[in-house]
């Protein structure tokens, strides 16, 4: 351990000696202001960087990384954008990519509770009400062009996948691609990659983008030696993705596809394959100076199959939203959406051994007014009536203050619902929902120039949460099932810039989730720190990033801790003219340990799985104009 | 594998720190350098109604949410604005925006920078921002374009209602005029 912190510091002091010639050269406004108006407007300017703002109107300590970000510190999936982020800790096993933050830990119930909104469309399945962000996720990085974590609930806007939180991806425009881009990569463990996308903007105001990307992977090497200790059972992967998206006018059509296959290493019986996409159009337009309309209608599917048996669900439905300008900057937003989850299906040789259809009615909308010229209130609230189930409510009332600028402090209270999935629905006894009261406060500070902190605590009662495994054939034990919990926590993150463009955030979450007798809850790690830096290393073109994740000890399956682990991550990227290369050395310390995952009876084993060891990748691009 | 990953480790550093030492101060200026200069200019080429100031009375160049662009103009602090010597502070309420000439709303402006302007009245005060969210509200927003130059789109109609007189230059020089 002490080995492995020693080499990191190293690697950050070599890397900070290499950025100081370039801060040399800057000018300042009077060795400039004599020169010509006419000249300056033809004079370039350095951009500065910026501090990544939040897009999104929530009263929460949002997380945000940009599609600079996903380039400088080689990203290669989407879950390797949310283990950069603050607090959050990202598993895996065989198979599939697992969350883990802010009390919710537990990965026998997937990536669940947290939403994932890609151009806001929701993407979660029907079935399992889970997210997807490894190589089973819908979108390949390269589209992305921010994306945002909003802890806390979402479900006053969302409903009930966004019970703890959201994710929203908004990916790029044709336009921001400008032409014809292709690239390939390569990497350790057989990683093939290769992608074309098409994107441009048209005179007469047509977006269009287009892309196919397609992968090939001979899934992770353990990264300890001792492989007796972990799950030896590791498959090949590989998967297809479509994405296209136009906008014209007040219109925009957007879809995604995705297949990913498994291979497994004993028995090509247990050859799995993902299937997901999404088809959505949206139409917006002002009803007189003060009132905007957006209606979008969408579909959904997904399919998990392995050999005989096949699961998943189809969904589709509309949204109808009004926003509304009042009188000083006062804002009303009310919307209505009908949903109907038309099938939702486990299938054993064909044969349904469960089907379910549901439909959703919901309201909602929120009252965003001033209450004084510092002191701004938010109070929003959702009603979800689904099928034979009460109608449920989220309400949150935030109060948003900021005494000058570049001090914002945000206070919310909430409760949230989550109405069982109907997975969940088919293996458990109780289906009341699940119900979150939550508290947060929030403070933002701008310390001087282009220095940011951000700090919030928060506090989460949960009740009736519902998770629990298959302990053999017959039997479903469910873990924790209706006891209440209780999670506390702590958040800090420093942002930093330089002049010449260096950018340094460093986080720090604590967090704390208690059963009612006080017992700690699985796979969550008390501590979780996060750093990255990233600098230009020759003018705009070249880029170094350093990530380093450190995730402290956590319960296991087994009632036993494993221990925190430290991991680092270097990437040198750059660009030459219409090329664009990445190359990335991952957990360069090759630091050893185990992520937690499915426990699964038929395994027997220990739900641990070797984290990936150190391993390279190399991604090389050109953009055709 | 280990030997290949030092190796690989070892050469990237390596080359950064190179290209580093190589890297040159090029002729460019420094964005919010460059904002404040461009302030300094539509100062100098903007005619205020008279106020019957005394000369030694300073030009107020008044900055709301840009710290940045605020430091920058530090820099011009005492240089000359028609006769009167450019002063630069950084504003919190609508008491202290009386005393402005120009008023720079910067990217941290946000909500009470559109109900500064909202309250702002006819007050013959030249409004400028960067945030493309409040250009809509002022007479003058600065846009880096795709050729990474700064330009900067006129409202006249925003401009004359405060009795302000654009001369002919500005508007030459300007990317967009929009009249109404």
């Amino acid at each position: 351990m002490e080995c492995l912190i020693i080499r990191v510091i190293s690697s950050v002091v070599l890397f900070l000696g290499i950025l100081q010639p370039v801060c040399a050269g800057m000018q300042v406004a009077s060795e400039i202001v004599d020169i010509p108006f006419e000249q300056l407007l033809q004079t370039e300017v350095i951009t500065a960087e910026r501090l990544s703002r939040q897009i999104s109107a929530a009263p929460s300590a949002v997380s945000v990384v940009t599609a600079q970000d996903i380039r400088t510190f080689g990203y290669r999936t989407l879950g390797d954008i949310l283990s950069s982020m603050r607090g959050l800790n990202v598993s895996h096993d065989e198979d599939y990519g697992f969350l883990t933050g802010r009390g919710f830990a537990n990965p026998n119930d997937y990536a669940g509770r947290i939403s994932l909104l890609i151009d806001g469309y929701l993407a979660p399945d029907n079935l399992w009400g889970q997210i997807y962000f490894e190589h089973d996720g819908l979108i390949d990085v390269e589209l992305i062009e921010r994306v945002e974590y909003i802890p806390g609930s979402g479900s006053t806007s969302y409903g009930d996948s966004a019970f703890l939180g959201v994710i929203n991806v908004v990916t790029k425009k044709g336009g921001d691609i400008g032409g014809v881009s292709v690239s390939a990569e390569s990497g350790s463990h057989g990683w093939r990659r290769k992608r074309v996308s098409y994107g441009q903007r048209f005179e007469n105001g047509l977006d269009f983008l287009l892309s196919v990307s397609a992968l090939e992977t001979s899934g992770r090497t353990l990264s300890s030696e001792n492989r007796e200790d972990f799950n030896p059972l590791f498959e090949r992967q590989g998967n297809r993705r479509l994405f296209m998206k136009s906008s014209y006018r007040g219109w925009s059509l957007e879809t995604g596809w995705l297949v990913r296959a498994l291979k497994s290493p004993y028995d090509t019986v247990f050859d799995a394959e993902d299937r997901n996409g999404f088809l959505s159009l949206k139409h917006s337009a002002d009803l007189g100076s003060s009132v905007r309309q957006t209606t979008h209608v969408y579909h959904g599917h997904y399919r998990y199959s392995l050999s005989s048996e096949s699961s998943g669900g189809d969904w589709w439905g509309v949204d109808n939203k009004l926003v509304i300008n009042l009188a000083q900057r006062d804002t009303l937003v009310l919307g209505m959406e009908y949903r109907d989850d038309y099938q939702q299906i486990q299938e054993i040789d064909g044969l349904r051994v469960f089907e379910m259809d549901r439909q959703t009615v919901s309201l909602y909308g929120y009252y965003d007014f001033s209450l004084a010229d510092d002191l701004q209130a938010t109070f929003g609230a959702r009603v979800d009536s689904r099928g034979d189930h009460a109608a449920t409510v989220s309400p949150r009332l935030a109060l948003i203050y900021s005494p000058r600028p570049g001090s914002v402090f945000k206070g919310s209270v909430g409760m949230a619902n989550r109405q069982p999935t109907a997975a969940a629905e088919s293996a458990f006894a109780n289906t009341a929902p699940e119900r979150l009261r939550s508290a947060e406060l929030v403070w933002e500070q701008s310390l001087g120039v282009s220095t940011r902190m951000i700090a919030a605590v928060y506090h989460y009662d949960l009740n009736n949460y519902n998770i629990g495994w298959w302990t053999d054939e017959e039997t479903f034990e469910s873990f924790e099932n209706h006891r209440p919990l209780s999670a506390k926590g702590a958040e800090l993150e420093l942002e930093h810039l330089w002049d010449n463009g260096t950018r340094l955030k460093v986080s720090f979450a604590h967090q704390d989730t208690r059963t009612a007798d006080s017992q700690t809850i699985i796979n969550l790690p008390k501590n979780v720190i996060k750093l990255n830096l990233g600098s230009p290393v020759y003018g705009d073109n070249l880029r170094v990033g350093l990530g380093v994740r450190y995730v402290g000890r956590y319960l296991g399956w087994m009632e036993t801790y494993d221990p925190g682990s430290l991991v680092a991550d270097l990437t040198l990227s750059g660009e030459y003219g219409k090329w664009f290369g990445s190359l990335s050395v991952r957990n360069m310390a090759n630091a050893r340990y185990a992520e937690l995952g499915y426990l699964a009876y038929y395994d027997g084993g220990t739900g641990r799985y070797g984290a990936d060891g150190r391993n390279v990748w190399l991604q090389i691009g050109y953009t055709f104009k | 594998m280990k030997r290949v990953a030092a190796v690989v480790l070892s050469l990237t550093l390596f080359a950064s720190s190179a290209l580093a030492m190589a890297a040159n101060a090029a002729q460019r200026v420094p964005e919010f350098a460059m904002k404040a200069v461009y302030l300094y200019n539509f100062a100098q080429l903007t005619n205020w109604p008279p106020r019957g100031e005394a000369s030694d009375e300073p030009f107020n160049v008044c900055v709301f949410g840009g710290d940045e662009v605020f430091h920058a103009l530090e820099a011009l602090e005492g240089r000359k604005v028609n006769g009167h010597p450019l002063h630069s502070l950084q504003i919190e309420d609508a008491v202290a925006v009386r005393q402005c000439h120009l008023l720079f709303l910067g990217e941290d402006a946000g909500r009470r920078g559109r109900r500064l302007l909202d309250g702002l009245g006819d007050a013959s005060i030249l409004t400028v921002t960067d945030d493309p969210s409040l250009a809509d509200s002022v007479a003058v927003s600065l846009v880096v374009t795709e050729g990474k130059r700064l330009a900067f789109d006129i409202k006249l109609g925003l401009a004359k209602g405060r009795n302000l007189a654009l001369s002919s230059k500005l508007l030459r020089l300007a990317n967009r005029v929009i009249v109404e």
